[in-house]
């Protein structure tokens, strides 16, 4: 039993390890890129400048902590090569307006126009049918885009009417069962390359796609995200987090030895009064 | 009566559960037709449903209200998010704009200067992301509270917490850098050991689960498509 | 052997293959393009031959061949189709992938082959007709449909600019098929297990099971007396899942058991609902429950309820109730997500005993960090079976774990044969433990079939 005082105690110092961090940024350990997350990258690095790739952002905002800084350092790495991007929602229809932001954000920054470099395709529901029907022709699907403009003209869907045949590689960041469908309706019927973002709880949970080549890189978290900022060069709001996340693991690793110590001296006691007892 | 509440439910649960059972091996475009129009069918249901739990909640709070009972002037918030809410979404008839679908009047989700957008998403989402932060300060507690080296298994699992959360961070990755990338001593980095533990001991526990939990999903199934199993439907047994 | 080569000159052109000539270009094109020698200097692929693609809804024709054993490696394999026999063919309408050596090999499809390492050197290709009556809809054409008894293949192969055809021209009528064979060993493993289900169930009337003890059902009882004591409320939750899913039917189950009980020692039981449906069940559920042990009186409908349809907004509006009420004891059963350790937590600081039971692997361990008891995975289902005792439910639980039993026997014998093959093929290479080890693969590969 914990009594409240030291639930409380326990609560501020996690405030504070999290908070302090975010405040006085620091840069002392580095964040070595695994295999998994090295596996989306290496394909965006070695796509050609005029390449197009989707990216879904299959979350809402309240996976945006774990996945957005991810959906940003992966639109500054394919702006960056030039690459033209395709984004869509097919998660849930909160998960556009994100879209929608990062897309303007990282394109104005990088000197993108909308419609010709980026466009962001709004969210529809019934998953499987979607994917399929894009894949062979998008402007029948989305009439207009997020902002509700036209398709039928846009020059980044002359350039690419449909999915399959067009695009060189397509990242699903999710944050429910979306990399399934993607998989089975897209990527594979589609012939196309495929590589994912999740929340860190569910990437035991996708490890499998990635075990059996269904996707070629996996990116699980915050962590993942870091790595992928360090990986660009530019490090934002994920490297941030990872501070926080290694004090907070590091606190809650001491606070698992504090409560074993205070564990093991009342077992001691306990067992001292006994034997006095007997 | 009796009829009605004991027999016809437990007879259409049979007649469909068998027939969506049997049309899963029938590829024939019509069976699959009929199959795509049941699960149609329980998403009408649901909207409708959706009505009962509408009267459930505003019934409450407004019965808390009328008899003042302590803390009903939460019972007015509740009530008037739940009616700004419905009204800044509501379309209007007049022409909707070019490439969409309907006229919001305040805005819909697709206006950033609308109503609905402005609760939606400087209301609704922070606070959400809020419920979500708190996970942080829990795991705090119930990590102190329950990781203790009672027992043997305990404590395998409690050195086995440590070294996952160490391996997911910077810091811990950076406490075992030193060691080489390759060979023997390359498998005790932590970030080498939390993947081992991840994908290798988690995952066939995992997969022992999901295995049991499937069998469990068909027995129940069986119960239920076959009327042994009744309480749910307020039976009895 | 006749050989049709046809070369595309640059990108969107329809080229044109015609019987009997080796090389034809665009029209309009001088001068003709030369077919790349690598396209004519290795052996063709044999056996082609079209069929009907078996165990589909008749909408799809297959083309299989025996590979070619010395195609380059940078050669794909296309499909060119025509309205008539004579052609002229033409590439595919739609986008068509072509596919290379490594790909859609036989062997790994039981649905179109029976396993034998011989067939490994077989490739096939699915042509969807749908597609053609897409692109014929798009076009507004005038013969707007394609007849799909008058449409011809003919297998080629391809580089980046020009293609070789090869003989026999290809056609198949697709036939709408009312069993789905593939699911043949699927079927015949339900029906076994839905056997042995009814028939333990049978049996249960006459003897009776053991059921193994689960400590977390033995403590509802006390749980409940506590509540009693302390004249405080129980909470009840089902969960975050549809009414569709059979972990929120458990729970339901489960409800009613439980609720019988709270009757009983006249204790009060609270259910926030997270679905509609579920609530509706839910009242019906407890309403029951109430007048099963004689206190319909006692029953009141406000105290199942419905809360919203929205994960966090729904944990804030439990967590506050828990807070306020201080609930003697707190269920959690059914599905969870995310906020399976905030309502642990919570409930834990108010010093509920808290039982939980979920078959949402993920959320386990934080049941377990914050709950006195939890459920794991199918003791959730079995709970209803082991708190009523009803011997046809235990029936039931005793099937489920036969059958765990053959799936322990069938992971052995994959294991066992995994090894074998595996040491087998480091020492004899391709052609390992021979017949039997032909007979291990094909073992495998029936449990490896998904769909």
């Amino acid at each position: 039993m914990v009594r409240s005082w030291e639930r409380y105690l326990l609560y501020t110092l996690i405030a504070f390890a999290v908070f302090l961090p975010l405040i006085f940024p620091f840069d002392v350990w580095p964040n070595l890129p695994t295999r998994e997350v090295l596996g989306v990258f290496n394909t965006i690095d070695g796509l050609q400048p005029g390449d197009t790739i989707v990216v879904a952002v299959d979350f809402d905002p309240s996976s945006e902590p774990e996945l957005y800084p991810m959906l940003l350092a992966v639109l500054r790495h394919a702006f960056n090569k030039n690459l033209y991007v395709i984004g869509i929602n097919l998660f849930g229809p909160a998960g556009t307006g994100l879209g929608v932001k990062a897309l303007t954000d990282i394109g104005g920054e990088m000197g993108k126009v909308d419609g010709e470099d980026y466009v962001m395709l709004g969210f529809k529901p019934n998953l499987p049918a979607v994917i399929s029907q894009i894949n062979s022709d998008i402007k029948e699907m989305y009439r207009s885009d997020a902002n509700g403009r036209p398709t039928a003209d846009m020059p980044i869907l002359q350039r690419t009417p449909k999915l399959q045949g067009n695009i060189k590689y397509m990242v699903d960041l999710a944050a429910g069962e979306t990399v399934r469908p993607w998989v089975a309706y897209g990527s594979a019927p589609g012939g196309y390359p495929m590589g994912a973002g999740c929340t860190a709880v569910s990437f035991a949970d996708y490890f499998s796609f990635y075990q059996s080549g269904q996707i070629n890189g996996l990116m699980g978290g915050l962590k993942a995200a870091a790595e992928y900022e360090e990986l660009v060069g530019k490090k934002g709001a994920a490297s941030a987090g990872m501070n926080s996340q290694s004090i907070v693991h590091a606190l809650l690793v001491l606070f698992i030895i504090i409560g074993n110590i205070i564990f093991f001296r009342a077992l001691s006691l306990k067992r001292a009064e006994e034997g006095g007892r007997a | 009566m009796m009829f009605l509440r004991r027999q016809l439910p437990v007879v259409i649960a049979f007649v469909l559960g068998m027939f969506t059972l049997v049309i899963f091996y029938i590829p024939a475009a019509p069976m699959q037709g009929i199959g795509d129009r049941l699960k149609i069918f329980v998403t009408i249901i649901g909207a409708f449903a959706m009505l009962l739990g509408i009267n459930s909640i505003l019934g409450q709070h407004i019965t808390k209200i009328r008899k003042r009972r302590p803390g009903y002037g939460y019972s007015w918030v509740l009530i008037l998010g739940f009616v700004a809410m419905m009204i800044a979404w509501i379309p209007w008839w007049s022409a909707p704009p070019e490439g969409s679908a309907a006229y919001y009047p305040w805005g819909g989700l697709e206006n950033p200067q609308g109503a609905f957008y402005w609760m939606f998403f400087w209301i609704l989402v922070p606070m959400q992301a809020t419920m979500f932060s708190i996970l942080a300060f829990f795991i705090a507690s119930a990590a102190y509270r329950s990781f203790r080296a009672k027992t043997l298994e305990a404590t395998v699992l409690l050195v086995a917490a440590v070294i996952v959360m160490l391996g997911r961070v910077p810091l811990g990755t950076s406490m075992t850098s030193w060691l080489p990338d390759a060979g023997f001593w390359s498998s005790l980095r932590l970030e080498t050991m939390t993947s081992w533990l991840l994908n290798i001991p988690n995952a066939a526990g995992f997969r022992g689960i999901v295995l049991g939990v499937a069998l469990g999903i068909i027995a129940t199934s069986v119960r239920i498509i076959f009327g042994v199993e009744k309480t749910y439907m307020g039976g009895g047994d | 052997m006749a050989l049709f080569t046809v070369a595309l000159a640059l990108a969107p052109v329809v080229c044109i293959a015609q019987t009997g000539e080796v090389a034809v270009s665009a029209p309009g094109r001088e001068p003709p393009p030369v077919t790349p020698r690598v396209l004519l200097e290795f052996e063709p692929p044999t056996e082609i031959k079209a069929r009907d693609l078996p165990n589909d809804d008749g909408t799809s024709i297959l083309i299989t061949w025996r590979r070619s054993p010395s195609m380059p490696e940078d050669v794909r394999y296309t499909v060119y189709f025509s309205d008539g026999a004579a052609g002229p063919y033409k590439p595919l309408p739609f986008d068509f992938r072509p596919i290379g050596l490594d790909e859609s090999i036989m062997a790994d499809n039981l649905q179109y082959f029976r396993y034998r390492r011989a067939y490994r050197d077989y490739q096939f290709i699915i042509i969807d007709l749908t597609a053609f009556d897409a692109v014929a809809a798009g076009t507004h054409e005038r013969q707007a449909k394609y007849d799909w008894g008058q449409l011809y293949f003919k297998l080629g192969v391809t580089t980046d600019s020009a293609v070789r055809l090869f003989d026999p021209v290809l056609h198949a009528e697709p036939v709408t098929q009312w069993f789905d064979w593939s699911k043949f060993n699927n079927l015949l493993m339900a029906t076994v297990f839905m056997v042995v289900i009814l028939f333990f169930i049978e049996t249960a009337r006459r003897r009776k099971f053991y059921i193994r003890r689960i400590a977390g059902l033995d403590a509802v009882d006390e749980a409940i007396g506590r509540a009693t004591e302390m004249g405080r409320p129980i909470f009840y939750l089902c969960g975050l899942d549809p009414m569709t899913t059979v972990s929120t039917i458990a729970a339901t189950n489960l409800l009613g058991h439980v609720a019988k009980h709270v009757a009983n020692y006249e204790s009060q039981i609270k259910v926030p609902c997270f679905d509609p449906i579920v609530m509706s069940v839910c009242q019906e559920t407890v309403r029951e429950a109430y007048y099963e042990a004689g206190r319909p009186d006692a029953y009141n409908s406000d105290n199942v309820f419905f809360i919203t349809n929205d994960q966090f907004s729904y944990v804030a509006a439990v967590n506050g109730m828990m807070v306020r009420e201080r609930p003697a004891a707190n269920f959690f059963f059914g599905f969870y997500y995310a906020e399976s350790l905030l309502l642990g937590e919570v409930g834990q600081s108010t010093g509920a005993i808290q039982i939980a039971g979920t078959d949402s692997n993920v959320q386990i361990p934080f049941f377990i960090t914050s709950c006195d008891y939890v459920l794991i995975g199918e003791e959730l289902y079995a709970a209803s079976a082991y708190i009523s005792r009803e011997p046809k439910l235990l029936g039931s639980v005793k099937a489920s774990d036969m059958a765990k039993a053959v799936i322990i026997v069938v992971l052995l014998l994959g294991l066992v044969f995994s090894v074998a093959l595996l040491i087998a093929a480091l020492n004899d290479g391709g052609n390992a433990l021979g017949w039997l080890g032909e007979k291990m693969e094909y073992f495998m590969q029936l449990f490896n079939e998904h769909i």
